[in-house]
C-alpha cells in the first residue's frame, strides 16, 4: 500500500472536517454532555446530505463506495471534534451488510441506509465477558428474548448487525424485532450505549462476512476516533501551555512542561501510520488486518489515554472540571481504550497472531 | 520481515542478493590486499552496479539515478542480510558532508573530495563538541586563524567517533572571534595526519570499546581554501548537513532486526523452567514494543511516500520525533532483553560482544545484549542528547517558547 492519502481521501477528510468545524461546536457537544438528549437529528441529517452516512456502500445501492481508509479518515475527524455521534456504528453496518449480506438483504437495507432514511448500527460486545473477543451469545432465528450490552445507537438504530453464537453476523430491523433499549448511562456521554433487548426470532443470518472481520474494521475505527481526539488534546494543551502564564512567563517556556509536551507528540504523531496501515490493510490485504487492526488498537488508544491524563495535569485545576472541553476528549479516550476490549487483550492477540504461542 | 514496497522491487531485491553473492569475499590477488583497500574495491563496484551511493551525481562518482529512498531500504536489507562491508565507513561523509559539499561548496571541493568519500578512500569524522561546548555548541572556542600560510588551528575537540580509524574530519572553528556565537564559526575540512593534531581514545563505560575520542590541535596548519561557504558561514553549512539528517533516522533496520533477535531471545531465554516467551508479561512487553517498532516504520513509509513526491519537507516536522522514537525503542529493546538474560548480566562481555547487533540469521550472545544495553544509552547522548530532542520537539514541532539561553 501506499502511504500517502490520494487526492480524493484527502478531499473526504477536509470535507468532513470542515463540515464538523463549522456544525459540531464545542456547544453542541456540550449539548449532549448536559441534557438528556442521546441523539442529534440536525446533526445527522447534515452528515447525511453530505453523502458520509452512505462512505462504505457501493454505489449501485446508493452509497460511495469507498473504503475503510476513508472511513477511518473520517473516525479521525470525530475524534478530533469529539462528535456526539457513533457514525462508526452506521458506516459499519452497512459495509457488513455490503461484504456479507445477501443480494435481497443489500437491496431491502442499503439504500435506506445511505441515504440516512434508515439507521444502522453494530452489537459486537460480548455480554459481561470482559476479556473475551468476537464471543457471542445470540443464536439467529432463535427462539428466546436476546440482550446484548453497551450499542451505541441502541435507541435510535432501525438496523443492527449483530454478532452471533457461531462467529458469523446476524441482522435485524427494530420494527420487526421488539426491540427495546435502556440507557446504561455510559461515561462517554458524546456516544451513549444502551442495553438492547429484541426478538431472536427476527434475526437473519449475514452469510458472506465472517464476525471476526467485523471486529477488526471497528478497532481501526475506534483507533482512528482516539487518534484524532489526542491530536486534538495535544492542540488543546499546546494552546494552554502558550497562553497560561506563571512566574511571568508562559508556562510552556518551562522545559518540565515542554519536554511533557513533547512526549505528548511523540506519541502522536508516530501512532497516525498504525491506523493507516490496519486501514489500508483491512481493504487491500486482508490477510494481514487481523494482527494490524489489533495493533492500531491497543497502542494507540493506550497513548491517547496517556496523552488525556497529561493533558489534565498540564491544564491545572481548570482541567478537572465539568466546564473544560479536556474533560470531554479525556472520556473520549476512555471509550476508544475500553470499548471492544482493552489494549491488554488486544497485545495478546497480536502475540498469538504472530505465532509466540 | 517482508518488504512493504511491493512487487516492482523484486528485480532490484534480486539483483542486489545475486550482487552480495558474487561480489564479496574478493578473490585471487585482491584477497591478499589490505582489508580497507578490499572495502573500497568493493564500495566501487557496488557503486558501478547501481546499488550504492545511487543518487549522487555520475560526475561526482555517484550512480546518477533519481532518489528512490525505498530502492535504497531494499538495498541494504539485502546488504544487512549478508556479509558485504556496506557498513565499514562511517556514514558521516555521504550523508552529511557530500550534500553539504553539493549544496555549499565550490567546483574545485566537489570535483576533490565527493567520488573519494563515496568510494571510501577518504573516510570522515565530525569535529563538533568540545569540552565546554555540548549541547550548547555554539559557544566552541577552538580557533582558527587565517594567516598567509592558511588556516592555523588551536583547541580542542571532544566525544569525535572514530577520529583515530578515520583520514579527514569537517567540523566547525572559531574563525571570527569579534562576531557573536554563531555568526563567528566556519565549516572547515581537515586532513587527520596534518602535524599538530594529537588523538586520543576515550575509554567509555563498556571497559573496552574504543572509538570515541579526543583530539588536540597545536598550531595545525591546512590551507586557507579548505572552507566550505562562507567564513563565519559555518553554521549554515551545519544546518544544511542536518537537513539531510531525516533520511538518514528514515533506516528502520536497526529496530527492525534488533527486535526480530529480541522475539528469538524470548523463546531461547527461560523463566521457571519454561521459554520465557509463554510468560504473559514478556509477551506484553514485547508486543508493546513492536507497535512502536511499527510506528517507525510507518514513519518511515510515510516519509519515503512523500520524498517521492518530491513533498519531503511536508514531514520534516514530524521527522522531528525520529532520533527521539528510535533512541525510546531501542532503550525498550534492551531493557526487555536485560531481563532475558538474567544473571549473564553481572558478567563483562566478552570482547567478541563488542560489536554491532547482527542482523538475522546470526545467533545474538548475551553479553552481546548487554553490550546493547549500554549501546542504548550512548543513544540518547550522541547527535543531540534526549533532553535537547524534547526541547526541539517543543519549540520547533509545538511552537512553544524558547529556553531563556545566557547569551543568545
Amino acid at each position: 500500500m501506499d502511504y500517502w492519502l490520494t487526492e480524493q481521501q484527502q478531499l473526504v477528510q477536509s470535507g468532513f472536517h470542515d463540515f464538523l468545524a463549522s456544525e459540531c461546536t464545542s456547544a453542541r457537544v456540550r449539548t449532549a454532555y448536559d441534557t438528556d438528549r442521546t441523539f442529534d437529528e440536525d446533526l445527522w441529517s447534515g452528515v447525511g446530505q453530505l453523502g458520509f452516512t452512505g462512505i462504505c456502500i457501493p454505489p449501485g445501492q446508493g452509497g460511495s463506495g469507498l473504503g475503510l481508509m476513508e472511513a477511518a479518515l473520517v473516525s479521525e475527524e470525530l475524534g478530533r471534534h469529539a462528535a456526539p455521534l457513533f457514525l462508526e456504528g452506521h458506516t459499519l453496518a452497512g459495509l457488513a451488510i455490503a461484504l456479507g449480506g445477501t443480494q435481497s438483504q443489500k437491496e431491502r437495507l442499503l439504500p435506506g441506509l445511505a441515504a440516512g432514511e434508515r439507521i444502522g448500527t453494530v452489537a459486537l460486545s460480548s455480554n459481561g465477558r470482559g476479556s473475551a473477543w468476537c464471543d457471542w451469545l445470540v443464536e439467529p432465528g432463535g427462539s428466546t428474548a436476546a440482550t446484548v450490552e453497551t450499542v451505541p445507537l441502541g435507541d435510535v438504530a432501525d438496523v443492527f448487525v449483530i454478532g452471533c453464537a457461531n462467529g458469523q453476523l446476524g441482522v435485524l430491523e427494530a420494527e420487526q424485532a421488539n426491540v427495546s433499549a435502556s440507557n446504561c448511562q455510559g461515561i462517554d456521554r458524546s456516544r451513549s450505549i444502551f442495553e438492547v433487548s429484541f426478538d431472536e426470532a427476527a434475526v437473519e443470518a449475514l452469510p458472506d462476512l465472517p464476525g471476526e472481520a467485523l471486529g477488526h474494521a471497528l478497532l481501526v475505527l475506534l483507533a482512528a476516533d482516539a487518534f484524532g481526539a489526542a491530536d486534538r488534546l495535544l492542540e488543546l494543551t499546546v494552546e494552554h501551555a502558550k497562553t497560561r502564564e506563571q512566574f511571568g512567563q508562559p508556562i510552556g517556556g518551562f522545559q518540565a512542561v515542554k519536554h511533557q509536551l513533547a512526549e505528548h507528540a511523540l506519541a502522536a504523531v508516530t501512532a497516525r501510520g498504525l491506523f493507516w496501515r490496519a486501514a489500508g490493510e483491512f481493504d487491500e490485504k486482508p490477510e494481514s488486518a487481523a494482527k494490524s487492526a489489533a495493533m492500531a488498537k491497543a497502542h494507540i488508544t493506550d497513548q491517547a489515554m496517556r496523552i488525556a491524563r497529561g493533558a489534565v495535569e498540564l491544564h491545572g485545576g481548570i482541567g478537572f472540571t465539568w466546564e473544560s472541553d479536556v474533560q470531554i476528549y479525556f472520556k473520549r479516550a476512555l471509550f476508544d481504550r475500553t470499548y471492544l476490549g482493552t489494549p491488554q487483550i488486544h497485545r495478546e492477540r497480536c502475540a498469538q497472531l504472530s505465532g509466540w504461542i | 520481515m517482508s518488504s512493504p514496497y511491493g512487487p516492482e522491487y523484486d528485480d532490484l531485491r534480486q539483483r542486489a542478493k545475486a550482487f552480495c553473492r558474487s561480489s564479496w569475499p574478493l578473490a585471487g590477488e585482491e584477497a591478499e590486499l589490505p582489508h580497507r583497500q578490499q572495502v573500497i574495491r568493493w564500495q566501487k563496484r557496488a557503486i558501478e552496479a547501481g546499488l550504492l551511493h545511487r543518487s549522487f551525481p555520475r560526475e561526482y562518482g555517484g550512480g546518477g539515478l533519481p532518489q528512490d529512498l525505498r530502492a535504497d531500504m531494499v538495498i541494504k536489507r539485502e546488504f544487512a542480510l549478508s556479509d558485504v562491508p556496506y557498513l565499514e565507513s562511517t556514514p558521516n561523509g555521504p550523508m552529511f558532508l557530500v550534500p553539504a559539499l553539493l549544496e555549499c561548496g565550490t567546483e574545485e571541493q566537489k570535483a576533490e573530495y565527493i567520488a573519494p568519500t563515496l568510494s571510501g578512500e577518504l573516510d570522515w569524522c565530525q569535529g563538533y563538541s568540545e569540552p565546554n561546548a555540548g549541547s550548547d555548541l555554539a559557544s566552541l572556542t577552538s580557533r582558527a586563524e587565517l594567516t598567509p600560510d592558511g588556516w592555523a588551528i588551536n583547541g580542542q575537540k571532544i566525544w569525535t567517533s572514530n577520529a583515530h580509524c578515520t583520514n579527514m574530519m569537517f567540523g566547525v572553528f572559531r574563525t571570527e572571534p569579534q562576531e557573536p556565537r554563531h555568526r563567528g564559526v566556519s565549516f572547515l575540512i581537515v586532513p587527520m595526519d596534518t602535524p599538530g593534531i594529537e588523538v586520543r581514545v576515550i575509554k567509555t563505560m563498556h571497559g573496552v570499546r574504543d572509538d570515541i575520542c579526543e583530539v588536540f590541535f597545536d598550531d595545525v596548519r591546512i590551507p586557507a581554501d579548505n572552507i566550505i561557504g562562507s567564513r563565519g558561514g559555518g553554521w549554515s553549512v551545519t544546518k544544511s548537513v542536518l537537513k539531510y539528517e531525516r533520511l538518514w533516522l528514515a533506516d528502520t533496520s536497526v529496530v527492525s532486526g534488533q527486535f526480530a533477535h529480541l522475539v528469538e531471545l524470548a523463546k531461547r531465554a527461560q523463566i521457571n523452567g519454561s521459554p520465557a516467551i509463554l510468560d504473559s508479561d514478556i509477551r506484553q512487553r514485547l508486543s508493546q514494543i513492536e507497535a512502536w517498532v511499527a510506528c517507525q516504520e510507518t514513519l518511515v513509509d510515510r516519509l519515503m511516500a512523500a520524498e517521492s513526491r518530491g513533498d519531503g519537507e511536508k514531514m520534516a516536522g514530524e521527522m522531528q520525533t525520529g532520533k527521539l522514537l528510535s533512541s525510546k525503542i531501542q532503550e525498550s529493546i534492551a531493557e526487555l532483553a536485560l531481563d532475558l538474560i538474567g544473571s549473564d548480566a553481572l558478567l563483562t562481555p566478552r570482547h567478541q560482544d563488542l560489536t554491532t547487533m547482527p542482523y538475522l540469521p546470526k545467533a545474538v550472545s548475551n553479553g552481546r545484549w548487554l553490550n546493547a544495553y549500554f549501546a542504548s544509552l550512548a543513544n540518547t547522548l550522541g547527535g543531540g542528547t534526549s533532553n535537547m530532542q524534547r526541547n526541539a520537539i517543543g519549540e520547533q514541532l509545538l511552537g512553544l517558547p524558547r529556553d531563556r539561553r545566557g547569551n543568545s
